[in-house]
């Protein structure tokens, strides 16, 4: 085909799709934004810890290792101020390797504290994150093999318990694992991963981490990763500058169990994520007994394309399965795509700039691992905007505002998907980290997500509300999520960043 | 004159019906043309070319909203007459708008995939109407009004960035459908 026919087959398309009257703005009270003032419109930060031990203190860390409470699954309340800065690099004794994130430009769009932009060149802004992501396009990387066999593994059984699971989280973890493991334990990691070679996977992840990564004073996405090794040890260097390399893992050496080194671990995950959980931090500690300590983080702030319009927002019953709660609903109304399926339907939000959000409602009688064990929820996650079944509503939808959290013992979940040898002392095999051997590993990843109406600290500006000019759609429906539903985040290149079960908002 | 009492003029074969839409409708389809052909003098050819038309084809068509039939003739005279005029010049450069809409097509991995024109409308039409508000006016608004980058961010505003980034989404997703539905280029 040649773009000729592209062009003249636009000639063709309905009427109504080029009427101008359909195409008029909407409306924003303010098109700037302030970046020292946002609060959260949806705001999820992961945390996967993976640790390995000595042999001999096996015992003693399985015992202990319910201490390390990183993500705290009781503060509702969370800091106005959200400023992240890739500039802030820190300097530790003890830096083996550093990771160098790229700069970003500001968004265009954001204005400093005297009201003046502070980009005046949108072209850098729009060139540089073209760039980020074009590896990601040209490998045509899927990650859906991993995504769907790894939820099936994880949502068999929420057990009436909000659960959630960041796919990108544990893919570069595993990836980083594979790094430093070799044989039969590495054959295992790269089979999960779906990559045939250690070169391929590291492709892979460099792709993935760039394609995900936004820091632009509007919305933030980092994937930050660090190692965290007992002093001890020799440890592979060509291993640490790979992880930096193609993993932007830093790498730090320590004694395990000092003050000293749990203090940078502190602060470390202190500026990964934005202090939100500083009170909560200062709890966290490297076991002793830990020969490594892999903390792998997702920081993800967003604001939603349409807001919800807060004055809406009202108490209302949801049906959860340990019985009726009352939570408070938001409500938006927006012209978008409406999905439907065998056993669920679906609608998507918008994350300004920054990806989608997918509600997904199970249909009368079907729970939520029922769907998450569907091959027809993943083909649906997949294809996205191209799934056959969809119509253009207006969508009347109701979403508890929530923030839940969750914390999960991957270890048998590994091992069903075929990871088992670096959990046993008799196969673990990590040569391409150190030439000692004996190890075991242990992995806990726990998440939190936040969503709410807000996109501002005041209402005064960037709410972006329906002009109502445009032409009404033929139908409209009521999608109100008031019993368990699953959540799908995907990032603007459609890359799965967090997945969940709300049982109880 | 509203839009009815014109078409009932053509349908009456009055060439008041001429005179009418030009004074309705000059200034929108000379805007529509010029911005595809970016000349003065083939702009204002399109557009009375655009009239003839008209009256060639009302009846039997009976347009529901005079300005869009209007809009769509005068949209394809012109490119037709771009294509024309880069013939004429030996031209071997593309345009902007085909150059970034040939992005959209995937490399061949069969050979001589062809696809009936109706087909590729179609397809074209679902594939605008999934598209969020803002996907779907940038995506007209550059690839069928062919306006520019900067017209269109002002007209939104919004950075030519925000623009771009949105055209370059919608693209991909463009891609994406006709690499599913075997459509290479």
């Amino acid at each position: 085909m040649r773009p000729e026919q592209l062009q003249d087959a636009l000639s063709d398309i309905g009427e109504d799709l080029y009427d101008e009257e359909n195409l008029k703005p909407k409306k924003t009270k303010h098109t700037r934004i302030k970046w020292t003032a946002l609060i959260a419109a949806l705001l999820c930060l992961s945390i996967l810890c993976t640790v390995i031990f000595r042999p001999e203190t096996d015992i003693i860390t399985k015992r202990n290792s319910d201490k390390q409470n990183i993500i705290p699954t009781d503060d509702k309340t969370l800091p106005t101020l959200i400023d992240p800065d890739p500039d802030n690099v820190y300097l530790y004794n003890g830096a083996l390797a550093m990771a160098i994130y790229p700069k970003s430009p500001a968004n265009p769009n954001v204005e400093d504290e005297n009201g003046r932009p502070m980009n005046d060149t949108s072209e850098e802004w729009y060139t540089f994150y073209n760039e980020m992501d074009s590896e990601f396009r040209e490998l045509g990387i899927d990650l859906n093999g991993f995504y769907s066999k790894t939820c099936r593994a994880l949502f068999k059984d929420s057990y009436n318990s909000n659960l959630i699971y960041s796919p990108v989280n544990l893919y570069m973890a595993m990836a980083m694992l594979a790094e430093i493991t070799g044989g039969e334990s590495r054959a295992q990691l790269l089979d999960l991963t779906e990559c045939t070679t250690i070169e391929e996977l590291r492709q892979n992840a460099k792709a993935i981490w760039k394609a995900c990564y936004k820091n632009d004073k509007v919305s933030s996405l980092i994937l930050a990763n660090s190692l965290w090794l007992d002093d001890s040890y020799d440890y592979n260097q060509e291993t640490l500058n790979n992880l930096a390399e193609y993993y932007y893992a830093s790498s730090f050496e320590g004694e395990s169990g000092s003050e000293e080194f749990n203090e940078e671990l502190r602060h470390w995950l202190s500026e990964q994520t934005n202090g939100i959980l500083d009170d909560k931090i200062k709890d966290v500690y490297i076991l002793p007994e830990a020969i490594l300590t892999l903390a792998s983080t997702i920081y993800f702030y967003a604001k939603w394309d349409t807001e919800f319009n807060e004055e809406l927002t009202k108490e209302k019953v949801f049906h959860s399965p340990a019985g009726d709660i009352t939570c408070d609903f938001m409500h938006s109304s927006n012209d978008d795509s409406y999905y439907w399926a065998d056993s669920f339907s679906a609608v998507r939000k918008s994350l300004s700039e920054s990806g989608s959000m997918y509600f997904i409602l199970p249909d009368e009688g079907y729970s939520p691992e029922t769907i998450l064990a569907s091959e027809e929820f993943y083909d649906f996650t997949s294809k996205g905007d191209l799934w056959e079944n969809r119509e253009y509503l207006n969508i009347n939808l109701s979403v508890p505002k929530f923030d839940i959290s969750s914390k999960t013992e991957l270890k048998s979940a590994m091992i069903e998907l075929g990871v088992t040898d670096i959990f046993e002392l008799s196969s673990s095999n990590f040569e391409n980290l150190t030439e000692a051997n004996g190890f075991t590993a242990t992995i806990e990843h726990t998440v939190r997500v936040n969503i709410d109406e807000e996109g501002c600290e005041a209402a005064a500006f960037t709410l972006i509300m329906a002009a109502g000019s445009a032409m009404p759609p033929d139908d409209e429906i009521d999608f109100v999520l008031d019993r368990p539903f699953i959540f799908v985040i995907t990032s603007d290149a459609g890359i799965p960043l967090y997945t969940g079960i709300v049982n109880n908002p | 004159m509203n839009d009815s009492e014109i078409i009932q003029l053509y349908f009456d074969r009055n060439e008041d019906a001429i005179t009418q839409t030009k004074l309705k409708y000059d200034k929108y389809c000379y805007s529509i043309s010029y911005r595809i052909l970016c000349d003065h003098g083939d702009s204002e050819e399109c557009v009375n070319d655009t009239y003839i038309s008209a009256w060639n084809t009302i009846p039997p068509k009976k347009p529901l909203k005079l300005s869009l039939y209007l809009a769509a003739i005068t949209r394809n005279l012109s490119i037709k007459r771009l294509r024309y005029n880069k013939a004429q010049k030996r031209d071997s450069s593309k345009d902007r708008f085909l150059s970034e809409l040939e992005e959209c097509i995937p490399d061949a991995e069969t050979p001589d995939t062809r696809i009936e024109e109706k087909m590729l409308s179609s397809l074209l039409d679902g594939f605008i109407r999934s598209l969020e508000h803002e996907e779907k006016c940038f995506f007209i608004k550059r690839y069928w009004y062919m306006y520019s980058i900067s017209d269109i961010a002002n007209e939104y505003k919004c950075s030519e960035s925000k623009v771009k980034m949105k055209l370059k989404r919608t693209r991909d997703k463009l891609q994406k459908l006709l690499e599913k539905e075997e459509i290479y280029l």
